[in-house]
């Protein structure tokens, strides 16, 4: 049962998360290392780093060899191509319990809770629903797969993901030992704790050619916003009673930190200001969700032509191209003519 | 795994890993000796060597040969740092010897014959555990790795791909060193009746003739073969030795050996798909609505009735398909019977072309003459 290697690109990972079963998680491409990039995507769930792979690094820090003390669900990576869904799993199981996991990741969880992390990484191999999702992101190859070369692009990427668990900081990496972790952090605090860790282990590499993405699971903005907007339009309707003169279920002013908590100003200049603000963030909010909604559209459309074979649409364009008289420069052209 | 005889290792008490001389961890040793390509021609060096694959206390692997002698300790005269899945170990169509193979840059690529006994361990097995050893792996835990995941079923088939880095089914390489080894006659075994038997309790008999079928007592160790330096030039028929009576012997061209090594890595000339189908060549004709109406049914179904096809051979999806395409024709791995056309005279861009112009060309005139 093979698993074929796939595309390391933000589109991919979000659509084979959504394929597993997962609601509401989108991965994000990163492009600076600092918390101010890191908070502006909140709520993140876990980072992944990936690079070229060396074997047999030491360990950063100590390695935890009973990760369930912990309560960290450690997998041992068992499948090479599977890379990136190792460490896109390892952030999910152990995300917190808000984020639905979906039936098969769920079930998964607790089948395996009290597996050590070999067993965890082959029911993870031996997973249909996993290993279907993550083989239809598969290339369509013109060729038999026995004759098949290293083709010129593959390159050997490995995956680490780094994330708070119950209160400590860390690096899940499948083909070490156990979970590493990096000291204490909270889940609001984590984000400015993991750029340290992050940039030591690119500077580890700074001197060799190395590549490196790093990319950010995080609570789908496009769901995060719908669900602003919705307090947005429950608030403005409650300044539009005010503003008609009706009372207001005070049972509601509740400062709750963000701008859509707190009570209603008094006052009608007040509550119409109020108002105007509230439009404003709506038309912000809406905005992000068109935004949202054409960058999923744009990805569906990549994902799409990344699955779809293209050989009979190139080999039937050339037969046109021979109809229409139109291959004979070509034909000239690839002989350098 | 080591049967020097002249083993000069720690072993640890307790069993364990073997060590080296400065604490790595010995992965594997292969008694061989090198052969040196200069220019078009292969020369084999006949001193007696061993490779060594051990991983470092840094964690590193590190490949090495150098020369074994008795009494001596080991003295590599060559050592390089190797990544997981940067080497592959083959047994190319000269008996007895193998090239560790290096995908990315074959200038790399370093070619050895075998000094081990005939017959001591199978072809197929130094294969599997050179190349676990290769990638960093020691040969023992590489297997029972393997033999734990087939009792588990399904990912037992997976693991053992997985580890493939060509991503090809392991079967594939295996049949390949079997078809290999089935053509050749070993020289080396020739040479094993001029073996003196050690110690006749400890150690069995070698064989005169050459050993089929794997040797019974593999693991028991076993003293260096005496190799038979005449038989081995008349095997590799070096430059410059006398003409040798062996027939067929002759000097080895580098280039066909590294060509029938490589096989479908050799690529034909020219341009690939994505420089001939460029914007400008082809953007006029993308854009018909002829042509659009012609290609519809081979666009996927959502995007039928949207896509711009001018911008879709500007996506980087069609562009890497593009590519790919170019790479498996240009390779010859290519399956042209898809496209109702025959294996033709070469594997370039134009070759392909042509072909289909032709085909087109054959089915105008057979129209034209049912009119």
């Amino acid at each position: 049962m093979e698993w074929t290697t796939i595309e390391s690109d933000p589109g991919v990972f979000t659509e084979l998360i959504q394929e597993m079963g997962v609601k509401g998680v989108q991965v994000e491409e990163l492009y600076s290392l600092d918390e101010g990039s890191l908070r502006a995507m909140a709520p993140v769930y876990g980072l992944i780093f990936l690079f070229k792979y060396r074997s047999g690094e030491a360990p950063s820090a100590p390695v935890e060899t009973d990760a369930s003390s912990s309560g960290v669900f450690f997998a041992s990576q068992v499948i090479t191509n599977a890379c990136a869904t190792q460490a896109i799993l390892s952030i999910l199981m152990n995300c917190p319990a808000s984020v639905q996991l979906g039936e098969e990741l769920g079930n998964m969880k607790a089948f395996t809770a009290e597996f050590d992390a070999d067993l965890k990484g082959l029911a993870i191999s031996n997973s249909e629903t996993i290993r279907k999702a993550h083989n239809s992101f598969a290339r369509p190859e013109p060729i038999m797969e026995e004759q098949r070369d290293q083709a010129p692009s593959d390159d050997v990427f490995h995956f680490i993901a780094y994330m708070p668990v119950n209160g400590r900081l860390y690096e899940l990496d499948g083909l070490k030992r156990g979970p590493i972790a990096h000291g204490e952090c909270t889940d609001d605090d984590w984000l400015g704790k993991v750029c340290p860790v992050i940039q030591s282990r690119i500077e580890q590499y700074a001197s060799s050619e190395i590549r490196f993405n790093l990319m950010a699971l995080i609570k789908s903005p496009k769901q995060a916003l719908e669900e602003r907007l919705a307090k947005i339009e429950a608030r403005k309707e409650r300044c539009a009673k005010v503003a008609a003169g009706a009372a207001v279920d005070a049972g509601m002013d509740v400062d709750g930190g963000d701008d859509l908590d707190g009570p209603l100003p008094s006052g009608q200049d007040a509550v119409a200001a109020e108002l105007a603000r509230l439009e404003g963030e709506a038309a912000v909010a809406r905005e992000g969700i068109e935004r949202e909604a054409q960058k999923a559209q744009r990805w569906r459309d990549e994902n799409i032509r990344r699955k779809h074979n293209y050989i009979p649409f190139i080999f039937n364009f050339l037969k046109v191209l021979a109809e229409k008289k139109k291959l004979e420069p070509l034909i000239a052209k690839a002989r350098g003519q | 795994m080591s049967f020097d005889f002249f083993n000069q290792n720690a072993v640890q008490p307790g069993g364990g890993p073997e060590l080296g001389p400065n604490g790595e961890e010995i992965l594997i040793d292969v008694q061989c000796g090198r052969i040196n390509v200069e220019g078009k021609t292969m020369k084999p060096d006949d001193r007696k060597g061993k490779l060594r694959i051990c991983k470092a206390t840094d964690g590193l692997t590190h490949l090495m040969w150098g020369t074994r002698a008795e009494g001596m300790p080991y003295n590599p005269e060559d050592d390089f740092i190797i990544f997981p899945q940067e080497a592959e170990m083959k047994f190319i169509p000269k008996p007895g010897c193998f090239v560790i193979k290096f995908p990315d840059d074959a200038s790399r690529n370093m070619f050895f014959w075998s000094q081990e006994p005939a017959g001591k361990i199978e072809d197929d097995k130094l294969v599997a555990d050179v190349n676990a050893a290769l990638n960093g792996e020691s040969p023992e835990s590489a297997n029972e790795q393997a033999q734990l995941m087939q009792m588990l079923g399904d990912a037992g088939g997976a693991g053992l791909a997985a580890r493939d880095p060509s991503g090809g089914p392991v079967a594939a390489r295996a049949q390949a060193v079997r078809a290999a080894h089935e053509a050749a006659n070993s020289a080396l075994s020739s040479g094993a009746d001029e073996t003196p038997a050690v110690n006749a309790n400890a150690v069995p008999e070698t064989p005169a003739a050459p050993a089929k079928g794997p040797d019974p007592s593999a693991g028991t160790a076993v003293p260096p073969s005496v190799v038979n330096a005449e038989a081995l030039r008349a095997a590799l028929g070096s430059v410059g030795a006398t003409p040798s009576s062996t027939p067929g012997a002759g000097a080895i061209d580098a280039a066909a050996m590294a060509a029938a090594l490589a096989g479908a890595n050799r690529r034909a000339a020219g341009p690939g798909l994505s420089d001939v189908l460029t914007p400008d060549a082809v953007g006029e004709l993308l854009r018909s609505e002829d042509v659009r109406q012609r290609l519809m049914e081979h666009l996927p179904e959502e995007h039928r009735s949207t896509q711009d096809l001018e911008e879709l051979l500007r996506t980087p999806q069609f562009q890497s398909q593009l590519e790919r395409f170019s790479h498996a024709l240009q390779s010859g791995q290519m399956d042209l019977a898809q496209f109702g056309l025959s294996p033709g005279a070469g594997f370039s861009v134009a070759d392909f072309l042509s072909a289909i112009q032709k085909q087109v060309e054959e089915k105008e005139g057979g129209d034209a003459m049912q009119e």
